[in-house]
């Protein structure tokens, strides 16, 4: 398995996730078809998920994100809900969010309460 | 070969472009558009409403709420535009389309249309209603419980743009529903970000 690297666009997000586990996702999350953006992260995460790092992290810094994308955001949190529960890896997510902004610290929290995986908010 | 201006059909005079440009002037019409929405048009649309922003010098918080509704609103469009079939011929107009108002200072209003099956109506009804109806903590939980649950399509996601769009505006949903035949009705909704 090898890492995966998305570049950035005026829509969709950068993604770097490496087999060391540190993941990143950062950038903005607009796209109108988000299913078809993100089905290579899911895909990467299932193949990942079988022997992944002993320890995990996800960077997320995002500026904003849509609707659409915010239930692909959901899939890949709960997907590392499931890696962490399997006792493979001990992984955390680190959301991002600038000082001044109260939407994506709403939405941080938001997940928070959602999913079962060590889940913090942190200024950027 | 004939030239245009032979044909009435595309004559279009000068004191009948005036009176439009003049309307959309005083209206405070920043863009209006009629046709297919598509993912190319909609990345013009941000770049173009990005650039009037900050012409006007509009503040950072409040351009930022101005694009998530923007976004919000015409990707629901581009989910939801029906390919109408040819030969309807009360309704031969273009599927969808968009207006955004400004009230001259740094108010601004987004009015998205299109058509939809009548079938569809009280689905969508229900689903406004309910959310004029929240309070903004009310909304949040709403949001929560919805972007849990699995009512998600390809389409769309569940309503979640609706709860966003009056989440981040603070203002109720206003819309309508005119019916066209009996199959397709047109739906209008305008958001006022205040």
């Amino acid at each position: 398995m090898s890492n995966l690297q998305i570049n950035d666009s005026i829509k969709t997000p950068s993604v770097i996730f490496g087999i060391t586990g540190m993941l990143e996702i950062k950038g903005k999350s607009i796209p109108e078809n988000s299913m078809e953006f993100y089905r290579p992260v899911f895909e990467w995460l299932d193949n990942y998920s079988q022997s992944p790092a002993p320890k995990t992290e996800l960077k997320i810094s995002l500026e904003y994100f849509n609707t659409s994308s915010s239930k692909c955001l959901l899939d890949i949190f709960r997907r590392l809900e499931t890696i962490n529960l399997s006792g493979k890896s001990e992984v955390k997510v680190s959301w991002f969010y600038d000082a001044d902004d109260e939407d994506m610290m709403e939405a941080g929290e938001d997940y928070q309460a959602l999913v079962k995986v060590p889940f913090e908010l942190k200024k950027a | 070969m004939n030239s245009y201006h032979s044909d009435p059909a595309l004559s279009m005079s000068n004191s009948s472009l005036y009176d439009l440009f003049r309307k959309m002037d005083t209206e405070n019409i920043v863009l209006a558009y009629k046709g297919e929405i598509n993912a190319d048009l909609l990345e013009a649309v941000y770049s173009m409403m990005n650039r009037h922003l900050d012409e006007k010098k509009i503040s950072h918080d409040r351009k930022k709420k101005f694009f998530h509704i923007l976004i919000e609103s015409l990707q629901n469009v581009f989910h939801h535009q029906v390919v109408l079939p040819t030969g309807l011929s009360d309704i031969n107009v273009a599927m969808t389309g968009f207006v955004i108002k400004s009230d001259g200072e740094d108010s601004y209003a987004i009015i998205t249309g299109n058509y939809l099956l009548n079938t569809e109506i009280d689905n969508l009804k229900k689903k406004l209603d309910e959310v004029n109806s929240l309070s903004p903590e009310a909304l949040r939980s709403h949001y929560q419980q919805t972007l849990a649950g699995n009512e998600f399509s390809e389409k769309g996601g569940a309503g979640l743009g609706i709860i966003e769009m009056a989440r981040k505006s603070g203002n109720k949903l206003n819309y309508e529903f005119t019916s066209m035949n009996n199959e397709y009705s047109f739906f209008s909704l305008a958001i006022i970000i205040p």
